[in-house]
This record gives structure tokens, C-alpha cells and sequence, in this order.
């Protein structure tokens, strides 16, 4: 767990802080997405952490210790670090950077290497790539091969500076979900800082919005925020279609459906996907009236329009 | 320039009669080099980590290299006589002293170089200060530092020449004989031996250069993830 005690950054020479007073508890195993414009300090916020950057006033306790109380180099191999442009050093390859982290902690050779093979795997790295240097990657292998080294030592807790901003959007998209397949398994504490919402909805357990100054303007779930923002700048933060949005949230899965019957033409929508996807499929379709089927391709139930509404209105 | 004229453009019978001679004049042209150069880069290389560090040393380092850059060589020789006498120290001082600058300035260039997301997330894994020198900008600065180092050799080698004016000299020896007694076999052989040890020297440096950093060869994949 990691604890922020009304935390104060303020940078030599500047007229205000960086970061004023923010207090939040990133609960272990949880993914918190810290959201904000840019100068919100959520990059500050999320360095004060690792002590990259040190704060002028207040605590920050990660898994019981004031990280103040603790050797700097120690700390930080403790806490994966991960960042927009990866950093991966050029002149190692890539294995040798996946090792990184257990190397500086003085693992036996045959361990580590066991354990950059192990990544690469849940990375989906292709081995054979293991033996080139980053130059020699594309960008969406970069990322992967930077969250394999983050993650190599199997630090509980994990900092994450927009680590997948740097690749296009399709990439992006099968990196975060392949990352939240890994951390539905591996349950990191992880701090992710985004200046997206629609990542930021994707992928917290809970979301920080942070306005310019570092003031945390609503910590909560996703849904929470999407449902109930707490001030007219998290809702403008947040954009239109909100209700779309945490539609987008909910699976079909989770949804109790109805009996009934449906006509002959009716589309089909399956449990894996999300209620805006059946909602797209209604209006595209023109049908009031959905077949659900199972992910085994067994018929569930059906959807309607009025259904869909009726779980917003929840 | 009668005489010289009247003279076969290379008396091959005298290059063969003093090969001894030739042998050992490389070897203390190259000693002399090797020597400057290596001092050269111990001095540099802490006075250009620390204007790397403390970014206020840098003008003040520069300045006094740069000084001893701009003294002539031949004064330098002249200052250094009394104290260090006809001897291979006085050239050598003098020969250090010329590597300065161009080390020193290379050196924190490749430092400056290394990209700071690089360096940013070394220390947010966990390196120390030295661990961050050593295994993170030192090697990644080692292109330009060599480059340093090859100007710095090259440039050596052609100082060394002048040497020769208080006897140690290398090569640079044949060609203040051959003007002293006007014989265009020694002149030649003096430059184009100077010439063809920089060539050289550089070609091996290179080399070298190359196998420290197979990294750096670009050879990008395609772009698929």
C-alpha cells in the first residue's frame, strides 16, 4: 500500500507548489490512475514516490516505511519505473535490460536469466528478439520489453509514467489489455499517470483527477466518477458522454436479461462484450431488441433499448 | 632548391641503410603519442565528469585548457627547457597539454549526449550515482569520447614532429635533418611516414571504436509490434 499524507511539492524559484497538500491510499493490488491537465503534478505526484523528486512538506509511505526513512537506491529497486519513452538503454540488449533490475540486486546469473525468459513470455516478446538491442524494436515491442524490465524482480509496487503514450492507437489498445491480463494475475500496486481519461477509465481500479496545482478534485472508481462527477471541472475533464462511457464499462455478462422472445431479424450481441457495444449494435441496427448469447454461443436472453437505459439510471 | 632538384626524388639505398633507424624513431613517435594521449585522457576525463555534474565548472575548465591550447608549441617548449631540460618530458608536457581541450570538450559533449530518459529511468530503477556513470553515460558517450580521442591522437602525432627541435622528435627527426642538409630523401620520409602513422592510427581507433559500441550501428527492424 501506498499512503500520500498531504503532500506539498514546491520547486525552487516557483510562486506556487506543484503539488498542495494531496492526500491519497493506493490500496494493494489496486491499479490508480492519477488523471489530470497538464501541470496537475501527476508526474510530480507519482515521482515523489520513488523520491525522484523529494517532497517540500508532508509523508509518503509506501508498504509501512516513510520512503524519506529509506536508502533512495533501495527503495527504487523495489518499485517497478516505467516511462512514456521507456528509457530502455541502447548500448544493452535486450535481455540485458530486462535483467537490469536483477542484476543491480544480485541475483545468480541462472536465475535471472529464467526470469527474463519468464517475461519475455508474459510479454509476448518473441525470444528471438531477446538477443537485439532497442534500436532494432518497434515501438509497441519497446513498451513490452520496458514493462517485462519493470516488472522483472517482481516489485509489489509499480510506477508507471504514460507508458504506452509513445505508440499508435491500435497498439495502444492491445498493450493495455494485454497489461491488464497481466495485472489481474500478478495484482501489483501500481500508480499509472495519464493525461487520457479514456485510458484512465480503461485501466483504474480507481481514478485521481488532479487539477493545475496538484489538487485532487474527486478520488474514486471509474464508474463513480463517470456516474457522480464531483465539480464542473471533473465533469468537463471527463467530456461528453458520460453515459456512454461507463456503458462502456459494464459487460453484457453482468447484466441480468429478459426472457422474452425477439423477432426472426433480431441482432446478436455476445456476453464478452461491453453494454455500449450492444447499445451500437441496437442503434446500428435500428431493433429495439437483442439476442444475448453466452460466450459458449448458448441464448441467454434478450436485450432491450429500455433495459440498457435502465442500468445508466442505477 | 637546385640542389634538391638535381637529387632522384627518393634514394631507396639510404631509406634501406637506415631502417634501425627508422624502427626506433616510429616507435618513440608512437611511445610519444600513446604517452600524451593516455595522460591526456586521465586528466580530462574526471575535469570533464565534473563540468558534466556541475554544469558552473564547465567555462572555467574550458578556459584553461583552451589557454594552454593557444600557447604555440614551440614557446611551450622553450618555457619548459629550464625546468625540464632537452628531454622527452618537456614534449611530452607540451604534447599533453595540446590534448586538453579536444578531450575534455568531446568528453562532456558525449555526456551531455546521453539521453536523459535513458539516465531518468536508470535512477528510477535504481542505480547509483556511479552505477549511472559507469554502466549508463560512460558507454553511451563512448562514440563521441573516442572521437575525441581520434582528433587527439592525430593532432598528437603531427606535434610530435616538432619535437624534433629539441631532439625528440620521432619521424619528425628525419625531416629537421633533411632540411638542415638540404636531402630531399630525409624530408619525404620524415612527412610521409608522419603522415601515414596518423592514417593509421586513426584506421585502428575506429576499429576499436566500433567493436566498444555494436549498439550503435543502425540496424532498425521493421516497424511491426
Amino acid at each position: 500500500m501506498i499512503s500520500l499524507r498531504s503532500v506539498t511539492k514546491r520547486f525552487a524559484g516557483a510562486t506556487s507548489d506543484a503539488v498542495h497538500e494531496l492526500s491519497l491510499d493506493v490500496f494493494e493490488g489496486e491499479v490508480v490512475v492519477l488523471v489530470g491537465p497538464s501541470g496537475c503534478g501527476k508526474t510530480t505526484t507519482m515521482r515523489m514516490i520513488n523520491r525522484l523528486i523529494e517532497a517540500t512538506s508532508g509523508q509518503v509511505v509506501v508498504e509501512g516505511t516513510d520512503v524519506l526513512k529509506r536508502d533512495p537506491v533501495d527503495l527504487r529497486r523495489g518499485i517497478g519505473y516505467v516511462i512514456q519513452t521507456v528509457g530502455l538503454m541502447p548500448h544493452r540488449t535486450v535481455a540485458q535490460n530486462i535483467a537490469t533490475v536483477p542484476d543491480l540486486l544480485g541475483w545468480e546469473q541462472s536465475r535471472t536469466r529464467d526470469r527474463v525468459d519468464e517475461m519475455a513470455a508474459l510479454l509476448e516478446l518473441d525470444p528471438e528478439l531477446l538477443a537485439r538491442y532497442p534500436s532494432e524494436l518497434s515501438g509497441g515491442q519497446r513498451q513490452r520489453a520496458g514493462v517485462a524490465r519493470a516488472l522483472a524482480a517482481d516489485p509489489p509496487v509499480m510506477l508507471m509514467d504514460e507508458p504506452f503514450a509513445a505508440v499508435d492507437p491500435v497498439v495502444r489498445a492491445r498493450l493495455q489489455d494485454q497489461f491488464l491480463d497481466i495485472q489481474r494475475r500478478l495484482r501489483k500496486t501500481i500508480v499509472f499517470v495519464t493525461h487520457d481519461i479514456d485510458e484512465a477509465i480503461k485501466m483504474a481500479d480507481r481514478i485521481a483527477i488532479l487539477n493545475v496545482g496538484g489538487i485532487v478534485e474527486q478520488y474514486a472508481p471509474p464508474e463513480e466518477i463517470l456516474r457522480v462527477p464531483a465539480s464542473a471541472f471533473v465533469a468537463d475533464f471527463v467530456g461528453e458522454e458520460r453515459g456512454l462511457k461507463r456503458l462502456g464499462l459494464i459487460a453484457v455478462a453482468d447484466v441480468e436479461v429478459e426472457p422474452g422472445p425477439a423477432p426472426a431479424d433480431a441482432p446478436i450481441v455476445s456476453d464478452d462484450q461491453t453494454m455500449r457495444q450492444a447499445l451500437d449494435v441496437l442503434v446500428t441496427t435500428g431493433c429495439a431488441v437483442a439476442v444475448v448469447t453466452a460466450t459458449d454461443g448458448r441464448r441467454r436472453g434478450v436485450l432491450t433499448l429500455e433495459r440498457i437505459s435502465r442500468e445508466l439510471a442505477s | 632548391m637546385n640542389l634538391l632538384a638535381a637529387e632522384p626524388l627518393i634514394r631507396w639505398d639510404w631509406v634501406g641503410d637506415h631502417l634501425a633507424e627508422i624502427g626506433s624513431r616510429l616507435i618513440e613517435h608512437l611511445e610519444l603519442t600513446i604517452i600524451a594521449v593516455v595522460i591526456g585522457f586521465a586528466i580530462s576525463f574526471p575535469l570533464a565528469v565534473l563540468a558534466h555534474r556541475r554544469r558552473w565548472t564547465y567555462a572555467p575548465v574550458t578556459w584553461a585548457a583552451g589557454i594552454l591550447y593557444t600557447i604555440p608549441s614551440l614557446s611551450l617548449f622553450v618555457i619548459l627547457i629550464p625546468i625540464t631540460g632537452l628531454s622527452a618530458t618537456t614534449v611530452a608536457i607540451g604534447l599533453v597539454s595540446y590534448t586538453l581541450l579536444i578531450l575534455i570538450r568531446n568528453t562532456t559533449a558525449g555526456l551531455a549526449g546521453v539521453p536523459a530518459d535513458v539516465v531518468d529511468s536508470a535512477v528510477g530503477m535504481g542505480f547509483s550515482t556511479r552505477q549511472v556513470l559507469w554502466h549508463v553515460e560512460v558507454p553511451l558517450a563512448m562514440p563521441v569520447i573516442m572521437a575525441g580521442i581520434r582528433i587527439a591522437t592525430v593532432s598528437t602525432i603531427g606535434l610530435v614532429t616538432i619535437g624534433s627541435l629539441i631532439g625528440r622528435g620521432g619521424v619528425g627527426q628525419f625531416i629537421l635533418e633533411g632540411l638542415r642538409t638540404l636531402f630531399q630523401t630525409e624530408i619525404l620520409l620524415g612527412a610521409v611516414l608522419a603522415v601515414a602513422l596518423a592514417f593509421v592510427a586513426d584506421g585502428v581507433l575506429l576499429v576499436v571504436q566500433r567493436a566498444m559500441t555494436p549498439w550503435a550501428t543502425d540496424r532498425r527492424a521493421e516497424d511491426v509490434s
